[in-house]
């Protein structure tokens, strides 16, 4: 990738980077060793937040549980319990009274009379 | 930490240092603080060399990703929002001492000078190809950039550094 050409930029940078090599610090392999970075605190505070949620919720579903829940039966309204009556009695007019104006028309109706 | 991974970062440790002080311009005590939360990472398991690159290549992109980390910090801290909140502490001045300039080998502090007026982009290649010896390849999975773009940046970083390290070139304040 580097052609011969570039010896003059070669020599400059190998010179300064054996100036760099000796100012750098010394090698310090104790900081490889540092433990190991704590959880943060929010993160840490997540376990006591979901705990305390399940309790929440365990406490609400218990104390509103099965045992306070109505009857099927008490809880709809009475509607068997009014006295058995004809089925259409509160219709008004009654259906089989009902005339239209062309019932006369209808050949019961008609009478014809020879005179 | 596996007794291979400590060897290899021990026999990279001088040109890690040298990596970490071109990330952050030639400042040596910044360049301390890097590589050092660099190592830190890899102790606390927040890196991990997962095998998809060469280990140097993949732990000196920690080390320039450390440096930009380090960076922001330190523009926060000098913005004024930073200046408000933070207590007043020591001033940290980036540019190493007179006495450490007098130390510091002429032709290798005019490298740096001359480094630091390209694009952070072409410099960053050169060191990588010239002073870390990595090919375009391995310099493009440390900047993760594509190795068209590197090789664009890596040829002409190298004619503007030629015509900058002539001698009777103008540089910059």
């Amino acid at each position: 990738m580097k052609p011969n050409s570039d010896d003059d930029l070669c020599a400059v940078f190998a010179h300064a980077r054996r100036c760099d090599h000796e100012d750098a610090p010394a090698w310090r392999p104790e900081l490889l060793d540092a433990p190991r970075q704590r959880p943060r605190t929010v993160l840490r505070w997540v376990p006591v937040a979901l705990l305390t949620a399940c309790v929440v919720v365990l406490a609400v579903f218990i104390s509103d549980g099965p045992g306070h829940e109505p009857r099927l039966s008490e809880a709809l309204p009475p509607l068997f319990d009014s006295p058995p009556g004809e089925l259409f009695a509160s219709l008004e007019p009654p259906l089989l009274a009902f005339e239209a104006p062309s019932d006369i028309l209808l050949t019961s109706r008609l009478s014809t009379k020879i005179p | 930490m596996e007794r291979a991974i400590a060897d290899q970062l021990e026999a990279l440790h001088p040109d890690a240092f040298g990596w970490a002080l071109h990330c952050c311009a030639g400042d040596h005590a910044r360049a301390e603080d890097v590589l050092q939360n660099a190592y830190l990472k890899l102790a606390q398991q927040r890196a991990q060399h997962d095998g998809r690159s060469s280990f140097k290549t993949w732990w000196f992109g920690v080390i320039r990703f450390t440096a930009h980390e380090e960076f922001r910090r330190l523009r926060y801290r000098e913005s004024l929002l930073g200046r408000l909140l933070q207590l007043a502490g020591p001033e940290h001045d980036p540019r190493p001492s007179p006495a450490r300039q007098l130390e510091l080998d002429e032709r290798a502090a005019e490298l740096r000078r001359c480094l630091a007026q390209l694009p952070a982009r072409q410099a960053e290649v050169l060191h990588l190809v010239f002073y870390q010896d990595l090919t375009l390849n391995e310099a493009a999975d440390v900047m993760r950039v594509s190795i068209g773009s590197v090789r664009q940046h890596y040829e002409r970083g190298k004619a503007r550094l030629r015509t900058l390290l002539q001698p009777d070139s103008p540089h910059e304040a």
